[in-house]
């Protein structure tokens, strides 16, 4: 652990990366991670950027849309002079694969410069980014984290879905274990909770798959479910907000592809620790939630 | 990258399988099945889509049959990247993949979600823009309103890349598909 002084002098003024989802469909999400950093003493700090892009949509239609846009984000945090902090791990992947890009080939580095400087800017390749997971465990400790729980999650069973582009690909990501990734539930255990493992957690949501073929996502979808199910776990924490879409969306999908009945409330793990610091389900719009998490977290003792 | 802009795009994918460092990463695939045996989509449709069968037809020079057949078909990847860790070569599925999913694009062979979600961000520079009643949402949670981007310059740089064109093409091609 790192000592006091060494504490005093971590940077606590991030860029926040929301990612357009977040801010434009789920903001909920973006109000439980800013209670949450504020809390542990954190200035998230707001910048014009675009769109991160999308590593799936905007990467497979076009690689150089994809490196110039990122490019032109990570320039913009270049500038305010803050690293990134996303919330999401679309935009996390983008941000580092497009840094590690340019970092490894001075070929596109120097056509994506000209295109900035095209438009008045220019980027150093100094902007560090990092998944809100990433410094939660990382930077800011599971102990500093389990200081400020009043309301520990005792009793509750959450199975972790962590989501592939958190760690993956690794040589861009490096980060946590890439192929079994354990800081996401280091830290729902840091709140009291009790993390639950199942046989397929490292089965991707599919969201990129149902984009071209339906029958192949709910067939997979099927198979997560019915091992969380078979886990006994009450909830299902994510980190990333196609997940978050995926795995709540999809539970109305079993319905009507299988006749299969699914309710399990996905919360975000920003919503977790705003919970566990004291946040009311109110204050940060649990009411948004498709699957409601209201009843069964009053059962325990949760307003 | 560029000059691939005005040329065939499968013939351009030849060449980026053959005379790169790409190229020769892809010669290292010995076939094994790693790919296959760790791919949730090939359990799934049992064998019909897997990275393996990919990989083969990139290295033997059956790019028509990935672009303009998709067979098998590229887009039921769903970019977990477990092929591309797993992979006891170090062939690097991840950039494969996206470089057929690249010349897919530009032989007009693309899901719509993709090209409209592209086309979100050239107009809006967001692939989700903001909409009046999240903005009112984000005002009930005492957020603030959703930081605006630089629209205009977005669109410039997506300009400067061969987007542009794509977009337009399937724009066009549409375009005669609901005239016919």
């Amino acid at each position: 652990m790192a000592s006091d002084s060494n504490t005093e002098l971590k940077i606590k003024d991030y860029d926040l990366f929301a990612g357009c989802t977040i801010q434009n469909r789920i903001p909920f999400i973006e109000k439980s991670a800013r209670f949450v950093f504020e809390k542990l003493g954190y200035t998230l700090h707001d910048n014009s950027f675009g769109c991160c892009p999308d590593p799936v949509g905007v990467q497979s239609t076009d690689y150089q849309t994809w490196l110039t846009l990122g490019a032109r984000n990570l320039a913009l945090s270049e500038k305010s002079n803050h690293p990134i902090v996303s919330l999401c791990n679309g935009c996390t992947e983008t941000l580092k694969a497009v840094n590690y890009e340019l970092k490894h080939s001075d070929k596109e580095y120097i056509i994506v410069q000209k295109r900035l400087e095209a438009v008045g800017k220019t980027y150093s390749k100094t902007t560090e980014v990092k998944h809100f997971i990433e410094l939660l465990h990382e930077d800011i400790g599971l102990e500093k984290i389990k200081e400020l729980v009043v309301k520990p999650l005792t009793g509750l069973k959450i199975a972790n879905h962590v989501g592939c582009h958190y760690s993956r690909p690794s040589k861009m990501m490096q980060v946590d274990d890439p192929m079994h990734p354990r800081f996401p539930a280091d830290i729902v255990e840091a709140l009291g909770a009790t993390h639950i493992d199942y046989e397929e957690e490292n089965l991707c949501c599919t969201s990129a798959l149902a984009r071209n073929n339906e029958d192949a996502s709910n067939g997979l979808m099927r198979r997560k479910y019915q091992s969380i199910i078979d886990s006994g776990a009450q909830i299902i924490a994510v980190n990333c907000p196609s997940c978050y879409q995926q795995l709540e969306v999809g539970q109305r999908s079993m319905k009507k592809a299988f006749n299969m009945i699914v309710k399990i409330p996905v919360l975000y793990i920003t919503e977790l620790i705003a919970l566990a610091f004291g946040a009311s389900m109110s204050d940060i719009g649990f009411k948004f939630h498709q699957i409601k998490p209201i009843k069964l977290l009053k059962e325990y003792g949760f307003e | 990258m560029e000059k691939s802009e005005n040329i065939n795009p499968i013939e351009s994918l030849h060449d980026e399988f053959t005379d790169t460092i790409l190229g020769t990463n892809l010669n290292l695939c010995y076939n094994c099945s790693t790919c296959s045996t760790i791919c949730p989509v090939a359990l799934e449709t049992e064998g019909h889509f897997n990275p393996r069968s990919i990989i083969l037809l990139a290295n033997f020079g059956h790019e028509n049959r990935l672009v303009a057949d998709l067979v098998p078909n590229v887009w039921d990847c769903t970019m977990c990247e477990l092929c591309q860790e797993a992979c006891p070569e170090g062939v690097n599925l991840h950039e494969v993949f996206l470089r057929i999913k690249n010349a897919s694009a530009r032989f007009q062979n693309i899901p719509k979600s993709y090209t409209s979600e592209t086309n979100q961000v050239y107009i809006f520079g967001k692939a989700v823009p903001s909409q009046p009643v999240i903005e009112k949402r984000r005002k009930q949670l005492g957020l603030p309103e959703s930081p605006e981007t630089n629209v205009e310059e977005i669109k410039k740089l997506m300009g400067m890349t061969p987007v542009e064109k794509i977009l337009l093409e399937i724009e066009k091609k549409e375009n005669t598909a609901e005239a016919e």
